[in-house]
């Protein structure tokens, strides 16, 4: 494959260019250039460290440049090797470990994708001897899920690690320390809500103003109404906790409660109006009530 | 949001706002009484609010 000269003339001026000559340079240049496509087709390009090929498709690997990354699945504990860089490294057997080559044997610039695809279980990044990961001895846990790019600075290894979101188990346990939480996963940690609604009367009539995991709402009469829940509790052990707004008054209390026994599906409360100087009570639509949930679902 | 007017078999009447469109009238109704200790004599679904009283 012959490439135009440096010299060849790349701009052609149409006021002073003979046509003929512009014609001839255009055509040696769209030879070179398919000559290059043919030429990619079927071989590669070495330049210092970097291959460019197009077997399958363009890519490009080397120490500077990568567009493709060698897949290899383990399910046993696997030494990591120099002839690992730049290769994605999968487990789909979990309680093993992943273990490093010296670094020195690894070398400057050295890096490796860990995977941990089993279902379950973790798997181990273990730096050789009493060489450090992340600037400690002590191995690294990648849960299922997990993934770590580590690299190697010819000493030492390094892991930016990409951590799989919390499983419901992870997130009721309440303990784990370095999984990602969700916007969906945070609805089994134990310390939150898992429903809460903010109804009112209005001229007789119960409306719900705002709510988190309710289905429906019920009145059974004057204070006194049902909450339905859109994801059950586990059990009926759940917390309801109710408040109600009520103008200051010195004599009179509105005090919400729980009626009957609750259900994983739903629960029932009234509103007593208390007078604390007769000792009487009665029940009370209140401008607004607030009622929360927390349990297990 | 559907709007069930359930006549009780103690002579009251309750007044359920379906929020979740999705929900099952009878599904909803079967959760109320349970936790209620009410049970439904018959029902009837309106798209509109309830009168005021």
């Amino acid at each position: 494959m012959t490439l135009p000269s440096a010299t060849t003339k790349v701009h052609l001026d149409a006021g002073s260019d003979d046509p003929s000559q512009a014609r001839s340079e255009l055509a040696t240049m769209s030879d070179a250039i398919n000559s290059l496509i043919t030429h990619l087709g079927t071989s590669s390009i070495t330049s210092g460290s970097s291959v460019l090929s197009a077997a399958g498709g363009l890519a490009v690997s080397g120490s500077s440049l990568l567009t493709s990354l060698a897949f290899t699945t383990k399910t046993a504990t696997y030494t990591a090797l120099t002839t690992d860089r730049a290769k994605v490294i999968n487990f789909t057997t979990a309680g093993v470990d992943l273990d490093f080559t010296a670094s020195a044997t690894l070398g400057d610039g050295w890096w490796c994708i860990a995977r941990n695809s089993a279902a379950s279980g973790d798997v181990s990044l273990d730096p050789n001897s009493t060489e450090s990961i992340n600037g400690s001895s002590t191995s690294i846990a990648l849960r299922p899920g997990d993934m770590a790019l580590v690299t190697c600075n010819g000493t030492a290894l390094f892991a930016l690690i990409m951590r799989a979101p919390a499983t419901q188990t992870e997130m009721e346990a309440a303990t784990n320390a370095t999984a990602m939480v969700t916007p969906a996963s945070v609805q089994w940690h134990p310390g939150v809500a898992k429903a809460w609604a903010t109804l009112g009367w209005s001229a007789g009539v119960l409306n719900l103003i705002d709510s988190h995991n309710v289905t429906s709402l019920t009145d059974n009469g004057t204070g006194d109404f049902t909450v339905n829940f859109t994801t059950a509790f586990a059990d009926a052990d759940y917390v309801p906790l109710a408040i109600c707004n009520r103008a200051l008054n010195t004599t009179y209390g509105a005090i919400p409660y729980v009626i009957n026994t609750p259900t994983v599906s739903a629960c029932r409360f009234q509103v007593a109006l208390i007078d604390f100087g007769a000792g009487s009570h009665n029940p009370v639509d209140p401008s607004r009530v607030h009622v929360s949930f927390f349990g297990d679902q | 949001m559907r709007y069930v007017t359930i006549k009780r078999t103690d002579g009251g009447t309750s007044q359920m706002t379906i929020i979740d469109d999705r929900a099952n009238v009878k599904d909803e109704i079967a959760k109320w009484s349970a936790a209620s200790g009410l049970q439904a004599a018959s029902f009837t679904v309106s798209d509109t609010p309830p009168a005021t009283p």
